[in-house]
């Protein structure tokens, strides 16, 4: 089960993560992701990873695209953390 | 001459009364027979009326032609008085009669002198009265009145036969329409479609125009409308009837009909009422709708005609109410029934949800080699519905691979139910596997469905399956191979359908070398073995799980940990782990509790032993493996039991297995 926030702020939409980024709920942020960006064309767009609990392979793939779409991906935690750092190091890399 | 006469006119009197086909006609054609043999210049017939408690008048000219039936009251009627006392009445001379003015102010009118009126009666009831009127002066003699007594006799009987039939076809109407409300109820329970339903089928039997069906809230203290067959204002849909005055409520209330008309005052009060008035309703009545249980609601039925329901009605507008109410009743049962199937149906989802949650089933952590080959060979063997042998140490994941293959199995959707085969104990084992019937031994209280009918169609997880006793053996075997089984004290056999995955850290082959595991049960087993690969062999998975711990474990506690030294890192790398991922799991749980800033601080002082890789450490071990392979070489390489070598060592039998695992002891090094 994955609960997904969205918080639109004038020139900014977060999308926060609850749970499992694993399977069925891989499509549903992809899609909240795409309503996201069709709103105002220079919004900021952050990932809020904290309450995150697993990422399976597909989950971790559209981070990597969304980071590489310009996204800000944010964690806290030793996993998570780990995860965003992972994810801007193949970015770089 | 005349008794002839009057012989042969009666004779054709019974002759039309054997065919006629309606009363008036019947009346006519009397009419036309008698003229011949009595003279009269007016007939009339007068049947009493139950229901209105009146005389329903018919009359007849010589000519054939009939009058429009009249009602007069029982009292003013010269009808009314032959009805009630069963007496023939004889006016001589209309003109100087006094009694029933409204009646023979009518016959002087049409210049009749004389008139006689004969009853109308059987032996079962009293119909009504036959009378003739003549322009004559004292016209009906003596023999007249016989004549007329006989044919009066006549059209007694066959009145009665007529009145018999019609009764006879009422009935056979009322129970078309009962049959007819029946089978709308039994065919569907839409309330939308019921009241059109109900208004044409009472229709056949009552003047019925408009129908409602209002159901009690009582929580909310009135009825609200569900259905009605035709658009009313004040009677839409979802409409809430909350005064007490209202007709509907009065029928719950009282537990009866209850009749209102427009006539009635007290209707202008009601919103709803007045809404069927503006359609031209005349009358309606509110039938309750009440089981053995409790009060449903009302049908409330409404007609453009005056007094359209009658006190005769009430029978069976009681039975179609009757029957409407045990069909909602069914109705809400099922409903709540169906309500609380969907509500346990969620809450089997969520607590399903919550268990993976919870115990991370879900997830497999780790991105090795070698559990990317179990993985994908148990991605192989799901669909297959193939018996699954899963062996590996203790703490390597078995029962969450066993799940896996579960869920990547087509029996997902059916239950996985698991069996540690070491946690209970033996004399249990068999009544948990295969289930009881009350009493079939000392402590069966009750019966017990077993492990086995509870995966039916669904996935048998037997973890610890070398832990199997050998009398139990044989008959797990048999279920494996026939699918069926019969609970301990049942004679019945149970049929289902199971996929077995077994488990266990033995080596399952040198317990059938050992004779402790039948080879046929083993191979039997041995379908598809998969072998999960211990910790030290996925080394490299060690920080992903680290990490993963460390998060779960400080979310759980409200901490923040961010960082993980290298150093640390390095050592739980290092660290042989021999209690696999489980060990690592307590090892990182104990840590994370440890720790109150937002490093995590680890007892590293409990891993230097392999860390440090100390010479005299590795003196203790070597005299620890010297001293576990003496107590092989003494018990002939038996582990368990009294006798065994992990008896001896005081050592569990599952350690004692682990330290030989790990310490690399073969048979070769205690035998010979």
């Amino acid at each position: 089960m994955l609960r997904i926030h969205v918080e639109e702020k004038c020139n900014r939409a977060t999308l926060r993560l609850e749970g499992k980024l694993a399977g069925v709920w891989v499509q549903e942020l992809e899609r909240c992701y795409q309503d996201a960006l069709s709103g105002p064309d220079n919004r900021a767009l952050v990932i809020e990873l904290d309450a995150v609990t697993f990422v399976d392979d597909e989950g971790r793939s559209l981070l990597r695209e969304m980071h590489e779409a310009g996204a800000t991906l944010v964690g806290r935690g030793a996993q998570c953390r780990h995860l965003v750092q992972e994810i801007q190091q193949q970015g770089t890399g | 001459m005349d008794f002839e006469r009057h012989y042969e006119a009666l004779l054709e009197m019974a002759d039309i009364m054997g065919h006629h086909r309606s009363l008036p006609e019947l009346f006519s054609e009397l009419a036309k027979r008698l003229h011949p043999v009595t003279a009269f210049e007016l007939a009339s017939f007068a049947r009493y009326d139950p229901e209105k408690k009146v005389m329903q008048v018919h009359m007849w000219e010589r000519t054939g032609s009939a009058g429009a039936p009249t009602e007069v009251p029982v009292e003013s009627s010269p009808s009314g008085w032959v009805w009630q006392t069963q007496q023939p009445l004889v006016v001589r001379d209309l003109q100087v009669e006094e009694r029933f003015p409204r009646v023979f102010d009518l016959f002087r009118e049409k210049g009749l002198r004389s008139y006689c009126v004969i009853p109308l009666t059987t032996a079962q009831r009293r119909l009504g009265a036959l009378g003739l009127g003549s322009s004559q002066l004292n016209a009906y003699q003596e023999e007249d009145m016989r004549l007329l007594g006989r044919v009066a006799e006549l059209v007694a009987m066959a009145l009665e036969n007529s009145l018999t039939r019609q009764a006879l076809h009422d009935e056979k109407e009322r129970l078309q329409t009962l049959l007819e409300i029946s089978r709308a109820l039994v065919s569907s329970l839409d309330l939308k479609q019921l009241c059109p339903t109900i208004v044409e089928s009472l229709g056949r039997v009552m003047k019925v125009d408009h129908a409602s069906l209002a159901l009690c809230e009582p929580e909310a203290g009135g009825l609200r409308v569900h259905a009605r067959s035709t658009p009313v204002k004040g009677i839409e849909v979802g409409t809430f009837i909350t005064s007490l005055d209202s007709v509907a409520a009065r029928a719950l209330r009282e537990g009866k009909v209850a009749f209102f008309n427009r006539s009635d005052p007290r209707m202008e009060r009601s919103l709803a009422v007045s809404g069927l008035f503006e359609l031209g309703v005349e009358s309606g009545c509110c039938v309750p709708l009440i089981t053995s249980k409790r009060a449903l609601g009302t049908l409330n039925l409404a007609s453009t005609h005056r007094s359209a329901f009658a006190s005769a009605d009430i029978d069976l507008l009681n039975q179609v109410a009757s029957q409407v109410a045990v069909a909602l009743d069914n109705a809400k049962a099922y409903q709540e029934i169906a309500d609380l199937k969907d509500k346990l149906s969620k809450e089997k989802l969520y607590l399903e949800d919550e268990i993976l949650t919870e115990l991370n089933f879900e997830e497999i952590i780790g991105e090795s080699s070698a559990l990317k080959r179990v993985l994908t060979q148990a991605k192989i063997v799901a669909p297959s519905d193939a018996t699954t042998l899963i062996l590996g140490e203790t703490g390597t994941g078995k029962e969450l691979i066993a799940r896996a293959i579960h869920r990547m199995s087509s029996r997902k959707d059916a239950s996985f139910i698991k069996l540690n085969c070491a946690a209970i104990p033996t004399g249990l084992l068999e009544s948990e596997l295969f289930g009881h019937e009350k009493g079939a031994f000392t402590g069966a209280i009750n019966q017990k469905v077993g492990r086995l009918e509870l995966a039916d169609k669904g996935t048998l997880f037997l973890d610890e399956v070398g832990d199997i006793p050998p009398e139990l053996q044989p008959k797990l075997l048999r279920v494996l191979q026939d699918q069926e089984f019969e609970r301990l004290g049942s004679a019945r056999t149970i049929r289902v359908s199971i996929r077995l995955i077994a488990a266990t850290n033995r080596d399952l082959a040198d317990s059938v070398a050992n004779r402790e595991f039948r080879s046929d049960l083993y191979y039997r087993l041995n379908v598809f073995p998969l072998r999960m690969p211990p910790l030290r062999e996925r080394s490299t998975d060690i920080p992903l799980l680290v990490r993963y711990f460390v998060q779960k474990f400080a979310r759980r506690m409200n901490k923040q940990i961010e960082t993980i030294p290298t150093e640390t890192m390095n050592a739980l790398v290092s660290w042989e782990w021999p209690g696999n991922v489980r060990e690592l799991e307590n090892f990182i749980e104990r840590s994370v509790i440890l720790s109150s800033g937002s490093v995590l601080k680890v007892p590293l002082t409990e891993l230097r032993p392999v860390y440090e890789q100390s010479s005299k450490a590795s003196t203790l071990e070597s005299l620890e493996r010297e001293h576990i392979i003496r107590a092989l070489r003494e018990t002939r390489g038996v582990i368990s039991g009294v006798k065994g070598a992990a008896a001896r060592l005081g050592l569990k039998r599952t350690t004692l297995q682990s330290r030989i695992q790990k310490m690399g002891i073969s048979r070769t090094d205690y035998e010979g």
